[in-house]
């Protein structure tokens, strides 16, 4: 018991939150690995907000029960370990970056050089000064994760960080979660983007109408994605797969070759079509959808 | 609670409401407070020579308490209602609870904090309006060449507590309002109806039975405010209530106590969304 306590960061127990008619989490049991990434991913409207809101003390879940950090949601002492930027981020317009920061400082506790600290990690101490108000989408998200990480946290909760962003100022922020998550820090990232939980994260929990569809490695989603080969000759190509252990479903569609491939074993599957004087043009993994996934997902679920 | 305090203060200091009301308060109380009725002493003896003595009176260094209270009363409640609606009602416009909330205080110091916050900051509006009531009337002793009486410390001790406590009275309702409502605009205007309408209302206009509105009258913020402030001098106005001060002044503190209960208490069951 002691052990488990110290590997899981949170964990839900049929966590529910009912508004009225409307059943934003149904029964959720999710569950939170100690210094893992671990990405929630749904559509809008799943219920990612929502459990967050309840893992922070925010809102009371109807039934159910969390745990986080080894303390209920809310807790003062979970709290102080912990960062969090749920949906856009809230900040006083008629005050600087900086200050705004500085006043968060001080409700929770932490010395005050923590802020330049925290204004660096994220690129914005040249504007620091400026009015919150003069902010750009990106800045006030940046400003939001530099919040966050005041406390230098055990644990972040991240609820779509990349939201408003461009495409660089996405990818610096991906760069800049997987730098934070380094180490024995815990990240929990919310995300509707199957790319950005992909790049960033090391597990995944896919939700939909408030409820957990799905627990796995990325690697294990990813695994499921189908390979495409573009091979000359077509038809050597076609056996050589066929034969090729762990390989299944294969079509034909275009000219290319489509198939399953259990594993991650691409590269030896082309080295067998190398050996058999098979000619590989292209070989590469199918970016899945989140549309695709979740077909495939709430099929399984029945 | 201290960081919590200090966060708030800073807040507070930075933003430009509070300047803007403090401003207003120290406006309207050199003008009407003194500067009017200055106008009109002057017009007295021109026009009709004579002078109204009790009037002047009313504007000496030794009457500046009831002076500064009278204004304290008025415009100031008005004035702290708004600073309490704004204090709480635009964490909710901005959504910046729940960035706070997130911090850790629970949010039993987070009302505590904000509510004693408050209260600085009120004390301090009671003192600059004493300063400013002090300030106009030593001027209008020197343009009148009289010579200057000072009240005793006691008596602006317990002034400055009493403006204190009726200021605080109507900003905790300000800030209970803007909770329950969860936002600051219709907590500043249902408050301000309350409190400059409602309450007159209340006891003028109502033909209550004689003894309904006595009690009435003994209830109400605005008649325990004014009863406090004849003490020290303040002029009676239409519908008073001529009661004890020390009762006056329970009464006030009963208000105060009930409004930051129920503001703490809805602060801390409400869904942070
Ligand atoms: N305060 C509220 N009152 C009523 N319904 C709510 C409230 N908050 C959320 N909901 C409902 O709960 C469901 C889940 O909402 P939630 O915000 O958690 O979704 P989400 O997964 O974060 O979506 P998105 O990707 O769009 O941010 C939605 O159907 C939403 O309408
Ligand atoms: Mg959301």
């Amino acid at each position: 018991m002691e052990s488990k306590n110290q590997t899981i960061t949170i964990e839900t127990r049929a966590l529910t939150k009912r508004f009225g008619e409307t059943v934003a989490v149904a029964g959720l049991d999710l569950e939170v690995r100690r210094g893992e990434v671990y990405g929630l991913l749904g559509p809008n409207g799943a219920g990612k907000t929502t459990t967050l809101r309840m893992l922070l003390g925010l809102v009371r879940p109807t039934a159910g029960t969390a745990t986080v950090l080894g303390r209920p949601p809310g807790d003062g002492e979970g709290l102080a370990q912990l960062g969090a930027l749920v949906e856009e981020p809230a900040f006083y317009p008629y005050l600087s970056g900086r200050d705004n920061l500085r006043v968060l400082a001080r409700y929770c506790g932490v010395s005050a050089t923590r802020v330049d600290e925290a204004l660096c990690t994220v690129e914005l101490s040249d504007r620091g000064g400026s009015k919150l108000k003069s902010y750009s989408l990106g800045m006030r998200q940046r400003l939001g994760v530099a919040a966050a990480l005041l406390k230098n946290p055990q644990l972040l909760i991240l609820d779509e960080p990349t939201r408003g962003l461009d495409p660089k100022g996405m990818a610096e922020m991906r760069t800049l979660i997987r730098a934070v998550g380094r180490g024995a820090r815990t990240v929990l990232l919310c995300s509707h983007l199957l790319g950005e939980v992909e790049q960033v994260c090391d597990r995944v929990g896919v939700i939909d109408k408030g409820r957990m569809v799905r627990q796995a490695p990325v690697e294990e989603l990813r695994a499921g994605g189908r390979l495409v080969v573009e091979a000359e000759p077509l038809e050597a190509a076609e056996r050589v797969c066929r034969e090729f252990p762990g390989v299944s479903d294969v079509e034909v569609v275009g000219g290319k070759l489509e198939l399953s491939l259990d594993g991650d074993r691409a590269g030896d599957l082309n080295a067998a079509l190398q050996e058999a004087g098979v000619r590989v043009r292209e070989l590469r993994r199918l970016q899945r959808s989140l549309e695709s996934v979740f077909l495939e997902l709430t099929e399984e679920g029945g | 609670m201290r960081g919590v305090l200090r966060a708030e203060l800073l807040k507070l200091r930075k933003r430009s409401a509070p300047w803007v009301l403090l401003t207003v308060l120290v406006l309207t109380q050199a003008l009407f407070g003194y500067g009017s009725l200055y106008a009109v002493l002057q017009m007295e003896s021109e026009e009709l020579g004579y002078r109204d003595e009790q009037l002047r009176a009313h504007l000496m260094p030794s009457t500046f308490v009831g002076n500064a209270l009278g204004a304290l009363a008025g415009t100031g409640g008005a004035l702290a209602l708004i600073l309490g609606a704004l204090a709480m009602g635009s964490e909710f416009r901005w959504g910046t609870l729940k960035t706070i909330v997130t911090q850790g205080p629970s949010r039993l110091v987070l009302g505590g904090g904000k509510l004693i916050a408050l209260a600085v900051a009120l004390s301090a509006f009671t003192m600059i309006s004493f300063l400013v009531a002090f300030g106009c009337s030593m001027v209008i002793a020197a343009l009148e060449g009289m010579p200057v009486v000072l009240p005793s410390a006691g008596t602006v001790v317990a002034g400055l507590g009493a403006g204190w406590l009726l200021m605080s009275v109507w900003g905790s309702l300000g800030f209970l309002l803007a909770t329950a409502l969860r936002g600051t605009g219709l907590a500043v205007g249902l408050g301000l109806v309350y409190q400059l309408v409602i309450e007159s209302l209340l006891v003028t206009a109502v033909p209550w039975p004689v003894r309904t509105g006595e009690a009435f009258r003994a209830a109400l913020i605005g008649t325990n405010a004014g009863a406090l402030g004849r003490h020290f001098g303040v002029l009676a106005g239409h519908g008073f209530l001529d009661a004890p001060a020390v009762q006056a002044a329970a009464v006030l503190g009963a208000y105060l106590t009930v409004f930051v209960l129920l503001a703490v208490l809805l602060l801390r069951r409400c869904d942070v969304l």
